[in-house]
């Protein structure tokens, strides 16, 4: 068993940084109660670095290297990336679900609505950061398939609120009301594995929502779904968190159908954010890699192509190319 | 009614299929005797009888006349659970396995109890406090899963627990010389001591039953201890835990929700355990001077009782069918994709 490993950042060579005040995320200092205010950041990662650990305890290299994101309330950020770009570990890192026995998380400074928050909350069984509710990518997996929908969402909407029990009831058919799905009494008392993928979506959006997040993280929300259902569930998602006031941070390697609905886009090749861009000035990205996934979209424009480019195609190796 | 039926139909199913399995049982035992190598009959008597002497053994197995009538005879005294008398002793086989079943069983189901208690203790300790010196402990311990027979834990425990320290009563059966012997009601040791509302002979009979148990424990948890932390690890993992943990649910719905998803291996492994400390508790039974199935098996078997052997045979398989009946059950309580006609839907 390896002692507690995700640890503060030794300042690096760059002068910015070195002035970085060290910081121990495995027991962080609380910001002074009361700090925390409506216009603090909803989400603030500086220099967050992730590496995993390899069979025997040794360290592999970084996949998430020196990240900084910040998120303001309200607001809507997308991370995109191909596969293996370290988007997925940049998620669970917020969230707070890499435990030290699988990973090393190092990090100058992690705070969710103005109160810094260690890397690691909990070992092995973690605990829940609060205000963030991360949803992943496939709602078969995701949502506990012993038991009903009912038990699963009366759990959160308990936890919540303080409310007897008919009137908890009630609440959880709002939320399932909520997401569109309006026979509430039947899928409440149905098992994740009887409903269909898109009512299975749904139903994963109403838990989430639920819990009242303040920032709400999907992990490729629209991956497990044909396209006509994404665009349905990506618009009920980003709707709903905009109604609940909340910020969304959203993992995704569908930049085109994400930028219709978010404020910025991360976008992160080899572990690292190489570029941020307005969602709605895509055309200005800058880095090579940024511009080689736009490319890769199908337009109306590629229809004559033999066929459809890929990123092999371009010559988008070095991150430091821009 | 019909919905009732829809919502309960997965148990009543199952429930229904015992006497199937049991009538399946009770054909393999019928057909292995009459398979057997060899006259069954001289090999029980020996070749020095009469005709007449022949005969009325014969008879007296269930051997004569044709095989339907044979078998007519046999399962109409199933039906009646008449298992015959016993070629030596003359008495009932169903009378003495009546009283001496149910000792071997209690002690089994006690041992069993206990390990799952233990390992269900055990598991959270290691689940929430994995590096803790108690998690430790246990982990290694698990690790050294069936290094140690029952029976040498038992015998090391009166050494230390009775001869040494004399912290335990004398190994010479369930009560002291001078406790009051419970009438017998269920047949059920404990539980008839439990009935007479005795503190006296309850407490004799835990304490007696302390080192028999132990050394059930200690033999037979590690691997449930074992099987349990691996399941536990696999659902920890699973988005289905995170998602539950991140939409902010109670830390005991957490626990409940991983522990219900990976309980059903470990209900399975101790349906089979259970049969193993049946046969453990038949040694044990020797050990500490325990009335129960052991002598009578050992009897059985050293003298060739053919009767008491078949009507054996439908017993430990009627035993394992109901044990098993219930393993089924509580696994597809636990988990609902286990039901017949739920598709296995993940």
């Amino acid at each position: 068993m390896s002692t507690e490993t995700t640890t503060s950042r030794v300042a690096s060579s760059h002068p910015a940084r070195r002035s970085a005040r060290r910081r121990s995320a495995a027991a962080p200092k609380a910001a002074a109660p009361g700090s925390a205010t409506s216009a603090d950041p909803v989400l603030v990662a500086d220099r967050l670095s992730v590496r995993y650990r390899l069979p025997g305890g040794h360290l592999g290299p970084a996949v998430v290297s020196d990240v900084s994101l910040t998120i303001t309330a309200g607001e809507r950020v997308a991370v995109v990336g191909e596969s293996g770009s370290g988007k997925s570990t940049l998620a669970l890192a917020v969230a707070g679900f890499l435990g030290t026995q699988q990973s090393e998380v190092t990090l100058d400074r992690l705070a969710v609505m103005g109160r810094d928050v260690p890397a690691v909350v909990g070992d092995r069984l973690p605990r829940a950061r609060d205000g963030v509710t991360m949803m992943f990518q496939d709602a078969m997996t995701s949502l506990d398939p012993v038991w009903t929908v009912g038990s699963q969402l009366r759990a959160v909407v308990g936890a919540r609120e303080e409310v007897d029990r008919r009137d908890r009831q009630e609440r959880c058919r709002h939320w399932l009301r909520r997401v569109g799905l309006a026979d509430t009494e039947r899928v409440m008392a149905a098992r994740p594995g009887e409903l269909s993928g898109g009512m299975r979506q749904r139903v994963m959006m109403a838990i989430a929502l639920a819990s009242g997040p303040r920032l709400l993280i999907a992990d490729e929300p629209t991956s497990a779904l044909d396209a006509g259902l994404a665009r349905e569930v990506m618009e009920l998602l980003l709707e709903l968190t905009e109604q609940s006031r909340a910020s969304a941070l959203v993992v995704t390697h569908d930049i085109t159908l994400v930028s219709e609905y978010v404020d910025r886009i991360a976008v992160m090749y080899r572990g690292e954010i190489v570029e941020v861009l307005s969602a709605r000035r895509l055309a200005a990205a800058q880095h090579p890699y940024t511009r080689a996934l736009l490319a890769c979209v199908p337009t109306l424009a590629s229809a004559g192509l033999d066929r459809l480019p890929t990123l092999a195609d371009f010559d988008v190796i070095s991150p430091d190319a821009a | 009614m019909r919905p009732w039926l829809h919502h309960n139909g997965w148990w009543l199913r199952r429930l229904l299929l015992l006497p199937v399995h049991l009538l399946v049982f009770a054909l393999v035992a019928f057909a292995l005797v009459r398979t057997i190598p060899g006259d069954p009959v001289l090999v029980v008597t020996g070749n020095q009888i009469s005709d007449d002497q022949y005969a009325d053994v014969q008879r007296r197995l269930g051997l004569d006349g044709s095989l339907a009538h044979q078998a007519g005879e046999y399962f109409g005294r199933l039906l009646r659970l008449d298992l015959g008398d016993s070629l030596i002793t003359g008495r009932s086989v169903t009378e003495e396995f009546g009283s001496r079943l149910p000792q071997t069983l209690e002690l089994a189901a006690l041992g069993l109890s206990v390990s799952l208690v233990v390992v269900l203790a055990l598991s959270a300790v290691v689940l929430l406090r994995p590096r803790g010196v108690i998690s430790r402990l246990a982990m290694a311990y698990a690790r050294s899963a069936g290094a140690i027979p029952e029976f040498a834990v038992a015998v090391a425990g009166i050494f230390v627990f009775y001869a040494s320290l004399h912290w335990l009563p004398s190994p010479l059966g369930r009560l002291g010389p001078d406790d009051p012997v419970p009438t017998p009601v269920t047949r059920f040791p404990l539980l008839d001591a439990v009935l007479t509302g005795n503190p006296q002979v309850v407490g004799s009979m835990l304490l007696h039953l302390v080192l028999p148990v132990f050394a059930m424990v200690v033999a037979n948890s590690a691997v449930l201890l074992r099987l349990l932390c691996s399941q536990l690890e696999v659902e920890l993992a699973r988005p289905a835990t995170r998602f539950r943990i991140s939409t902010g649910a109670p830390r005991w719905v957490v626990l409940a929700s991983i522990y219900r998803r990976a309980l059903p291996a470990t209900v399975t492994m101790s349906g089979t355990l259970f049969g193993y400390m049946v046969g453990g508790a038949v040694v044990l039974e020797g050990l500490f001077g325990f009335g129960g199935m052991g002598q009578y098996l050992t009897d059985a078997v050293t003298s060739a009782d053919l009767t008491a052997l078949q009507g054996l045979l439908v017993v430990i398989a009627a035993v394992s069918l109901v044990v098993f009946l219930l393993v089924d059950l509580i696994n597809m309580a636990l988990d609902p994709r286990r039901r017949p006609g739920s598709g296995g839907a993940a």
